[in-house]
């Protein structure tokens, strides 16, 4: 599904060239998940920012779906990020101005991939169903983050990617909020990529990855 | 107001020179005007009129007076007349190009004073009527006026003001006219710039200053000088020095200095005996020289420099006098800015010889 | 200055090169508020000076006239006789109203520069080589002084000769003017003699002169001449009081707009400075510290507003002055210096009313902000309900002002109070707008189909654009008001003003020569061809209440006096009202301005002072009579010729026959044979083009700042709209990442952006009407005393609205360009804690 080969990049502050990543390579299958670990700094979020053709590589490639997700224009990886991605963010980033339910069906919306009878399961599994005409500010920062999860979840997307999601709640919720994630993740038969840095959440996922010097390296 | 007035001025003496050159006009070649040649004899009264073919001309009185106290007294009186352009016949009324300007000044024994008037030619506003035509002497400028009773000159009333003192003269000749030069023909450099130039040395004056019983009654002797020409002063002369003067023994003496920036200055007079005879002075017959120069506020914010005192000495009659001052601030603040004013007259030893005008112009 | 505070105050100014677009409408903001405020003051100040200067003529001071009681003009010969008389003051004037073939109405002066008073000679003269220039002013072939404004506009060069509408030639123009001389053409007194054909001067202006000479001339002068004191610049200062605080209260206007700027760019730099400000006072700045900080901010900001703000002000009052220098002209006869003199007292006003303007949008909120507690953070949700809270108490104060506007309507009795309840009934509206914002998104919102979610997210961001929009939504509708209400004052004022036009100036020909005989010239058998009717006035000028008034004998039979427009009238019928004055004796028709100004009702009874002694009238009805400044009595010729000797013919109305195609050629030909000069008739459609002409020009300078307002106002749009995309553009990136197309992205703003402007045009249209209203009804008539009818148009507003879909188009084609600048930049940084 998911396949990089040399991939580079790099940013200058001020007169230093920082290179995060250094001729990496990675290869992920559809349906997987697969924490990514490493130092603060070390380019995790920039790896995932790459991936879902937010930012733009130095060199390298990377394929997804068969997609040239390096070279494509802008155009195609907004289609490509509402139609097979959801991205998690430790801020929940919802739309302070909808409802629950406008917040968890906005991507689906987008994609005009809207399934009721999932929606419902959706709400249920992560305990929204007393929440749904409210409005973000008026829910906990646990619950704000359940609705994330809900939204990137609704349309079904080949690819989550998660970066530090229960990086905002504390241990308990984290742990609460991570098992529905990964089991939803699952049975939806999305891949999960998630950046962490703790080796609870990792091991929720199939795979663990240390990324160190610009490369990957596999945890076993 | 100063530049405004001075424009004015420039209007009447300079239309083709810069303000600051007051004096250009009279050196201007006066090209389409009439010239003024030798051998033409002035005649009487037909040229008290104005002679508009000409570019410049004036009426210029100047009298010098004594009060009761015996203390002395100055006036002068002037009207100058200016052509823009040659005048042409179908031009008149507001079409004219004829410029009037007017000069009065006062010298009492506490100070001078002087005005100045300009006025449109054309319209009636100023000018001099032609005694033939009309059988008196006018020359006026709105309410001065010098008119006189009959087919002459004189006898004739002045009147004019100075500021708000209103001064009317009662003027009588006791002489004839003289015509100065060669029979009126004045010749103002080698170049050949001249200009025709009779005067009336004699004149008894009575003059009243002011009205009722405040009124100042004065009595001396008046001069008036007549010229007119197209171009008076060559390129190189920068202004004159110029004397009037009555002598205490009857003769009457006019003398000029026209300066030269380069050489030997333009000398030039007239000897006029009590009978009458004239006699003209040529450079060599003259001697004139200044002997003290002062600084003195000129009015316009700033002070000048002017050669005050004089020595004038004739080869014939040998004679020598002093001239100074009656007081040194008789400067006419006008358009065109010169000393005009009572001098006094000692011979060598230093006693009094007479009395009369200096005129000092160009010290700019 | 201590460390510390440098420190302070460079942490706080950062934020200005941080942010040189927010720099630049905080500047733009100041700067076109203060311009336009200026520019107004600095041509109110430049006319009153010029009023004061009415005393003098050409820079010489003029505190009587010497007129002819007949209007026939000074004899040459009396002149001179009075100069040698000694009465020195005097001095000669010529003034001739000519036109050019475009239908330019142009002013002649003439004198004698020779003869003015030695007064006249000030330091003011710019020095060069004057002695040619006055050689040739007095001499043929002339030249005419033409002010440099003038020549512009006329695009006549040095040394061209300007061809008038019947041929004649002015003189060789120079480009320059004397004092007072505005924007008349000054020629010497022999040239307009030559000009006009007249050997007469049109008056004579008497100089500084003392009581005994003032009484020695008033005894010598002919009993056909009066001597009248020279009361100009009083009546020039009433006269166009109201002019000038119509122009205050747009300025003031325009000024209120580009405070809503400032008022924008301020919460966007309080928005981007939270963070510094807490960080400095949990670095321990003390709050004082802060606050003086602030307020030096202030301080500066003033200043430089003032200074670039006065510079727009000279420029926009240099290009504004000619058009209204011009309509003083023509309606109050008011000369205005057509160079541009300052007053240091208008800087000083200007940056009075900047500063108070700062402190006001500036240095309250930022003090307001550090009231709060450090700790306090400012949560989406707890901006939301401050939000809500501020808005229902800016609507409470809107409900306020709209309730002291709708009391003191009532009192209003001044135009300074009009325009003082005008500003309230604006303001309240402007106050009232979010609150009306907020309803329309509710409604917007509930209008869309629940399914339709993004659309619904579309609606619902204006929740989250309302802060940023809201001062620019006020400085929009207010823009939008004043375009409305005074387009549609100035339209109803044309549309009355050229039917009434239609119906007064219903003869083919008027004829201004006083020395030609109309019963002659009826008589004659040259014109039976061609005359059909005439109508010969005949008038005098006095004074009626204090005011400069005139009465007018008119034929009651002519044609014009027939069809007499009138408002108000005695009787059944307008017609039967003007039967009565034709018929019975003693009645008398009055202007709208005796019955507004002076309160004169029909039947009413006037007091006139005539030759017999006082006379009294009783009104008949009353006529209307736009734009005159003065009060007028029409009484039948007879009465006016039996009561005021000195009566003087005001102009000739001939009526040609129209079955007769070479009419107009018959009679010109005619006319010049009886001694009629060129310039001394003018036609029915030169007559209206000038009418019109001077009508469009005194209103230009309102079609100028209604266009200047709106600019401003799209310049606070602009800046919002920036503001928003700064503020949010991670919210953006969040949502790109989320899989937003570009175009939906900015549909998402241009949404809210559209109904908020949909709801400004909606509420300016009742607004503008209401705002008209009261203009038109109210201020109009205290302020010139005559009424019209109100016209509304919907056409105008529709223009607008394409006007607003252009301005929000031109914004969001800015705004597209700088995402597509910044979006990489906030995509590559999502996620990072911010």
């Amino acid at each position: 599904m998911l396949s990089i080969k040399q991939l580079s990049k790099s940013y200058q502050y001020a007169d230093v060239r920082q290179n995060v990543l250094q001729g990496l390579d990675f290869e992920m299958d559809a349906e997987s998940s697969i924490a990514l670990l490493g130092e603060s700094g070390s380019g995790k979020s920039t790896l995932l920012h790459l991936i879902a053709g937010l930012d733009r590589p130095d060199s390298g490639e990377i394929r997804f779906d068969g997609r040239r997700v390096d070279s494509e224009p802008e155009s195609a990886l907004a289609e490509m990020r509402r139609e097979q991605l959801s991205l998690v963010f430790q801020q929940f980033h919802l739309i302070s101005t909808l409802t629950i339910t406008d917040n968890i069906r906005f991507q689906a919306a987008l994609c005009q991939r809207f399934d009721p009878q999932y929606e419902g399961e959706l709400i249920e599994r992560l305990g929204l169903g007393d929440q749904l005409d409210k409005y973000p500010y008026q829910l906990s920062r646990g619950q704000q983050q359940r609705v994330a999860i809900a939204r990137a979840m609704l349309h079904k997307p080949r690819l989550v990617l998660a970066d530090e999601p229960t990086g905002n709640l504390d241990e308990a919720s984290s742990l609460e909020v991570m098992g529905l994630f990964s089991d939803l993740v699952k049975r939806a038969g999305s891949g999960l990529l998630m950046v962490t840095h703790s080796q609870a959440m990792a091991a929720f996922m199939d795979r663990r990855v240390n990324l160190h010097n610009g490369r990957l390296a596999e945890i076993e | 107001m100063k530049r405004l007035l001075a424009l004015v001025g420039c209007l009447l003496l300079s239309p083709a020179l810069a303000a600051q050159d007051v004096l250009g006009d009279l050196r201007d070649q006066g090209l389409g005007f009439a010239q003024v040649t030798p051998g033409k004899s002035l005649q009487f009264p037909r040229d008290h009129a104005p002679h508009p073919d000409y570019r410049i001309e004036w009426w210029y009185l100047t009298a010098n007076l004594a009060d009761r106290q015996g203390r002395h007294w100055g006036l002068q009186w002037t009207l100058f007349r200016q052509a823009l352009s040659p005048p042409q016949a179908d031009l008149d009324g507001w079409q004219s190009s004829q410029m009037w300007m007017a000069h009065a000044a006062l010298t009492t024994p506490d100070g001078h004073f002087h005005e100045q008037r300009f006025a449109r030619g054309g319209i009636g506003q100023a000018g001099v009527t032609d005694i033939e035509r009309v059988g008196y002497f006018n020359a006026w400028m709105d309410d001065w006026q010098w008119r006189s009773s009959g087919a002459a000159l004189l006898p004739a009333e002045l009147r004019f003001t100075v500021g708000d003192r209103e001064i009317s003269l009662q003027l009588e000749a006791s002489g004839e006219l003289v015509a100065n030069g060669i029979d009126g023909y004045s010749q103002k450099s080698a170049q050949g710039q001249a200009s025709y130039y009779y005067s009336q040395p004699h004149i008894r004056v009575r003059a009243a200053i002011g009205q009722g019983p405040d009124q100042i009654s004065l009595d001396g002797q008046g001069w008036l000088d007549r010229e007119w020409s197209s171009q008076a002063l060559a390129p190189n002369q920068q202004g004159w020095d110029w004397f009037s003067l009555h002598l205490d023994d009857g003769h009457k003496l006019m003398v000029y200095q026209l300066r030269h920036d380069d050489g030997e200055h333009w000398l030039s007079g007239n000897w006029i005996e009590p009978s009458g005879n004239t006699r003209l002075l040529d450079r060599n017959a003259i001697e004139l020289k200044s002997t003290r120069s002062r600084e003195i506020e000129t009015g316009d914010g700033r002070s000048r420099v002017l050669p005050l005192e004089w020595q004038l000495g004739l080869a014939e009659p040998r004679r020598r006098w002093r001239i100074r001052p009656l007081y040194d601030q008789q400067w006419m603040d006008t358009t065109i800015p010169y000393w005009e004013g009572v001098v006094l007259v000692e011979d060598e030893t230093g006693a009094r010889a007479g009395i009369g005008y200096m005129e000092l112009t160009g010290y700019d | 200055m201590k460390p510390r505070f440098y420190w302070i105050l460079k942490a706080l100014l950062s934020h200005y090169w941080r942010h040189p677009w927010q720099t630049l409408f905080l500047s733009v903001g100041l700067v076109a508020g203060v311009g336009l405020w200026s520019a107004v003051q600095i041509i109110n100040q430049h006319a009153e000076a010029s009023y004061r200067e009415a005393q003098s003529l050409l820079g010489a001071q003029a505190s009587y006239w010497i007129r002819s009681r007949r209007d026939e003009g000074i004899e040459q010969a009396l002149y001179i006789d009075l100069r040698r008389a000694g009465f020195r003051q005097l001095f000669p004037l010529v003034e001739l109203e000519v036109s050019t073939p475009s239908g330019v109405s142009i002013r002649i002066i003439a004198t004698d520069l020779l003869a003015l008073p030695d007064d006249a000679y000030s330091d003011s003269d710019s020095p060069g080589d004057f002695s040619d220039t006055w050689v040739k002013f007095v001499q043929p072939p002339y030249r005419a002084w033409v002010p440099r404004v003038l020549a512009d506009e006329l695009g006549l060069k040095q040394g061209e000769q300007l061809r008038l509408r019947d041929g004649r030639l002015l003189p060789p123009a120079l480009i320059q003017a004397r004092e007072q001389q505005g924007r008349q053409v000054l020629i010497d007194i022999g040239a307009a003699m030559a000009l006009s054909g007249s050997d007469r001067f049109s008056y004579l202006a008497v100089g500084p002169i003392s009581p005994r000479d003032y009484q020695q001339l008033a005894a010598t002068l002919p009993d056909h001449l009066e001597l009248v004191e020279n009361q100009q610049h009083i009546d020039l200062q009433e006269l166009t009081e109201s002019l000038h605080s119509h122009l205050t209260a747009m300025s003031l206007l325009s000024f209120a707009v580009g405070l809503f700027i400032v008022f924008n760019a301020v919460r966007f730099s309080l928005w981007y400075r939270r963070a510094t400000l807490l960080d400095l006072r949990l670095m321990g700045c003390a709050t004082h510290q802060l606050f003086s900080a602030i307020l030096l901010e202030t301080l500066v900001w003033s200043l430089l507003g003032t200074a670039l703000g006065f510079a727009l002000g000279i420029l926009l009052a240099h290009a504004l002055l000619p058009g209204l220098g011009a309509s003083l002209q023509s309606l109050y006869s008011a000369t205005v210096e057509a160079e541009l003199g300052l007053s240091s007292m208008t800087l000083l006003q200007a940056w009075g009313i900047t500063l108070l303007g700062l402190v006001w949008a500036l240095g309250w909120p930022l003090y307001r902000q550090l009231q709060q507690s450090s700790l306090e953070s400012g949560s989406s949700a707890r901006q939301q309900q401050d939000e809500a809270i501020a808005r229902r108490r800016l609507a409470l104060a809107a409900l306020v002002l709209a309730l002291i506007a709708v009391l003191a309507y009532g009192r209003i009795s001044s135009v300074t109070q009009g325009f003082m309840v005008l500003g309230l009934m604006l303001f309240a509206a402007a106050w009232m707008l979010p609150l009306l914002l907020a309803a329309g998104l509710r409604l917007a919102a509930w209008l869309v189909p629940r399914e339709r979610l993004t659309m619904r997210w579309m609606v619902s961001d204006g929740w989250s654009q309302m802060p940023a929009f809201r001062s620019a939504m006020m400085a929009l509708l207010l823009a939008l008001t004043a375009n409305l209400g005074v387009g549609t004052l100035v339209d109803s004022f044309r549309n009355a003003f050229v039917g009434w036009l239609e119906v007064r100036q219903s003869a083919d020909i008027y004829l201004r020569a006083p020395r030609l005989d109309i019963q002659q010239l009826k008589a004659s058998p040259s014109t039976a061809s061609w005359l059909v009717d005439s109508h010969h006035r005949i008038g005098i000028t006095t004074r009626w209440r204090g005011r400069p008034t005139l009465v007018r004998g008119i034929e009651p039979d002519a044609p014009d006096s027939l069809a007499l427009p009138l408002s108000r009238w005695q009787g059944d019928t307008p017609a039967a009202a003007l039967q009565a004055w034709r018929e019975q004796a003693g009645k008398v028709l009055v202007n709208e301005q005796v019955h507004f100004l002076a309160g004169i009702e029909p039947g009413d009874r006037v007091s006139l002072e005539t030759d017999n002694g006082l006379q009294e009238y009783e009104v008949a009805g009353v006529f209307y009579d736009y734009g005159n400044p003065y009060f007028q009595f029409y009484l039948p010729d007879r009465v006016v010729a039996s009561n005021w000797q000195h009566h003087y013919s005001r102009g000739i109305a001939l009526w040609l026959n129209h079955d007769n195609s070479a009419a107009m050629q018959q009679a010109e030909a005619v006319l010049k044979e009886l001694g009629a000069q060129p310039g001394d008739w003018i036609s029915q459609a030169q007559v209206r083009k000038l009418s019109v002409g001077i009508f469009d020009r005194t209103f230009a300078i309102t079609a100028a700042m209604n266009a200047l307002t709106m600019i401003v106002a799209a310049i606070a749009l602009l800046a919002s709209l920036l503001a928003i995309l700064q503020e949010r553009l991670p919210q953006f990136a969040q949502w790109r990442a989320l899989g937003l197309r570009q175009g939906e992205q900015l549909l998402l703003v241009a949404t809210p952006l559209l109904i908020f402007c949909a709801i400004a045009w909606l509420l300016s249209i009742p607004l503008g009407a209401l705002l008209s209203w009261v203009l038109i009804y109210k201020l109009n008539i205290i302020s010139f005393g005559w009424s019209m009818p109100l016209l509304w148009e919907f056409m105008p507003a529709l223009q607008l609205a394409g006007v607003v879909i252009v301005i929000c188009g031109l914004t969001l084609l800015l705004v597209s360009f700088q995402w597509r600048r910044k979006m990489p930049q906030a995509l590559a940084q999502l996620g990072e804690t911010v």
